[in-house]
């Protein structure tokens, strides 16, 4: 009985997968492949520099090693998979059941199959074949077993309806307290545990790392930690583009509020946490000995350049739920992948690191600052222009946005 | 007077609304009724702009609805849930609504003691998201902000779905004031023939997408014709 059940959870649950529009699918790929090329780069440069002989023990730590992050990177942004939903509970499968089906799927989980797909060429190349193989399989265990350890470690239980979020300042008729569409953006970020984990884990993880990196080196510049810290916070909110306005489009687009408004706050309220960030980074900036204005070009940067080009198309997007966390309900979290805030993404973290190593650090900031700048100062137009190529195929997003 | 002109629309070939003509006049109150998949929703929402026609248009004030926002600022309409701002307390949606709308946060305030016996203490004071409210509760949220700025339009689907019997009366109560004391345009649509019959003073017939009839009724009374015609249906 309980083996027919999990074959017909099996069964949903791989029909669901594979037939509804599964952008979030393509994005793995995607980043699978990516990773892919890269060991392969990386496995020619060596043999081209005459490097043939790789330790296969030292390898195969290296790779172990991933272990770690993939287990942390499952802690931060898995959610409770051992919540059934309406549709699950009102079906007559037991408790025992539901357990059983939670834990064999943990072995075609694609966050467990993840890393191991991610490491296969790197596993298969440097190492000798056997070698490869059972490092790929442990790799695979530990994975599936890390997943699990998640699965128990993140169990409420807790049908969605019935943990209410509250709001503290919401007893009291807020007068005039500049809602309007600024609020949205300010709200949404602040209220939804998905959004705000996602941005604020990852910007935690690379200040971290600045911070490491500081104290080792205090004196020397290196962009990249400063650079992604100061990014990532304003990056992470706005490349959803227009997903949460999704949500309530026809609630918005009835009303008298312009496209542009909405992504004009996007891009204030984006740009104000990158700047929150940079101004907490300037103390470690001066302890470090980083010039103060690293931090604030970054900044200007980020919010005339990055933001801007990561919201080109903010408009091409699936409606994000940020209540979402039951284990059948997908919709609004994996299907949101934008390959163009991907390359945006790329490009704008690129440009920053890359510029003060083939310029002088100064000239680099200039730069940066001033094409920064020059990016706030249109920041309007700019969005008007993005306004209108919404508004030439406007039925089109309107139908995604209404296929939540 | 918002005009329907030879307004079709389909999905994937199906035609899911034809309608050659149809114009409602300033301070009529409409009931649309119709079985499932009648087309209600989709003419609502090609009112609203929400989608796009295969041919025709609608005009309010002889402007296009795909053309020209004017409509915006003076169109209250509630669908479904996704126009609701789920993180929002209700007072926060309110609150936007009043921003949207250039309507003073006081006289928002005051304009909400007029729906209090809808919202018998459920809604207001709560600090609950409105993601967190019942469906019956969201609904109601839904109508009052589309109330709220007094339109010269409304247009509402389905309005009385997940109310109880007392809020359905409630919410009849307050279409048929706002048209008769605010003159507003009101488009309602509904499944429950005695609310539609209550309150309208017109009835729209919608089948398969096709405008099946279209008269005059006397608010209160029962419509025999309509009655007999879902009960063919059926036969």
């Amino acid at each position: 009985m309980a083996i027919n059940t999990i074959r017909i959870l099996t069964r949903l649950r791989f029909r669901q997968f594979f037939r509804q529009k599964n952008k979030g699918l393509v994005g793995k790929i995607i980043i699978v492949v990516y990773f892919w090329l890269l060991e392969l780069l990386l496995f020619f440069m060596l043999r081209k520099e005459g490097i043939t002989d790789f330790p296969p023990l030292l390898v195969a730590g290296i790779c172990l090693g991933f272990i770690v992050p993939d287990f942390l990177l499952k802690l931060i942004f898995e959610h409770d998979q051992t919540v059934m939903d309406a549709f699950i509970r009102t079906r007559p499968i037991s408790q025992s059941s539901w357990d059983r089906f939670l834990s064999v799927s943990q072995f075609w989980k694609a966050s467990n199959l993840s890393m191991p797909l991610i490491l296969a060429p790197a596993c298969l190349l440097f190492m000798p074949f056997r070698w490869g193989l059972v490092t790929l399989l442990v790799l695979y265990l530990f994975s599936v077993f890390g997943g699990f350890l998640v699965m128990l470690f993140k169990h409420k239980g807790n049908y969605p309806l019935e943990k209410q979020v509250s709001a503290k300042a919401g007893r009291s008729f807020r007068q005039g307290s500049g809602h309007h569409v600024f609020g949205i953006q300010s709200r949404s970020f602040l209220r939804s545990k998905r959004l705000k984990t996602s941005v604020f884990v990852l910007t935690g993880v690379f200040f971290f790392q600045f911070i490491s990196q500081g104290f080792a080196e205090i004196g020397r510049f290196d962009s990249v930690f400063l650079t992604f810290t100061i990014l990532y916070a304003a990056i992470g909110l706005s490349q959803w583009g227009l997903s949460i306005e999704a949500n309530f489009f026809c609630g918005i687009w009835t009303k008298p509020i312009p496209v542009h408004r909405l992504l004009e706050d996007k891009f204030l309220f984006s740009a104000f946490l990158g700047g929150v960030t940079a101004l907490v980074a300037i103390p470690f900036c001066y302890w470090f000995k980083i010039p103060l204005y690293a931090p604030l070009a970054y900044a200007l940067f980020n919010a005339g350049v990055g933001i801007l080009l990561i919201m080109i198309d903010a408009y091409k997007c699936m409606p994000f739920d940020l209540f979402g966390k039951t284990f059948f309900n997908y919709q609004g979290s994996s299907s949101t992948f934008k390959g163009s805030a991907f390359l945006a993404l790329f490009v704008v973290m690129i440009i920053p690191i890359v510029l003060p190593h083939i310029l002088p650090e100064w000239a680099a900031l200039l730069i940066l600052a001033v094409i920064g700048l020059a990016g706030c100062v249109l920041y309007r137009p700019y969005f008007r222009w993005v306004e209108r190529q919404f508004l030439k195929n406007r039925y089109h997003y309107m139908e995604k946005y209404l296929s939540k | 007077m918002i005009t329907l002109s030879n307004l079709s629309k389909q999905y994937n070939g199906v035609s899911a609304l034809n309608i050659p003509e149809l114009t409602l006049e300033e301070g009529e109150l409409v009931g649309l009724v119709g079985n499932n998949g009648a087309g209600k929703t989709t003419m609502m929402r090609l009112m609203l702009d929400l989608i796009q026609a295969n041919s025709g248009f609608v005009t309010i004030d002889g402007k296009r609805v795909d053309q020209d926002d004017a409509w915006k600022s003076f169109t209250g309409s509630f669908l479904d849930s996704t126009f609701l701002i789920d993180f929002y307390t209700p007072e926060e949606y309110f609150g936007f609504i009043g921003e949207v709308y250039g309507i003073p946060q006081a006289e928002i305030q005051l304009r909400l003691q007029h729906f209090e016996t809808l919202m018998s203490g459920e809604i207001l004071g709560t600090g609950k998201l409105l993601h967190n409210f019942s469906n019956g509760n969201r609904q109601k949220i839904g109508i009052i902000g589309a109330m709220l700025i007094r339109p010269r339009i409304l247009i509402l689907d389905e309005p009385f779905n997940y109310l109880d019997p007392s809020s359905q009366i409630v919410v009849a109560r307050l279409i048929q004031e706002m048209n008769r004391d605010l003159g507003t345009t009101v488009l309602v649509s509904s499944h429950n023939l005695n609310s539609i019959s209550d309150i309208c003073g017109r009835i729209l017939l919608l089948e398969k997408g096709n405008l099946m009839m279209d008269k005059s009724h006397v608010p209160g009374s029962m419509d025999q014709e309509l009655e007999a015609y879902f009960l063919d249906a059926v036969k």
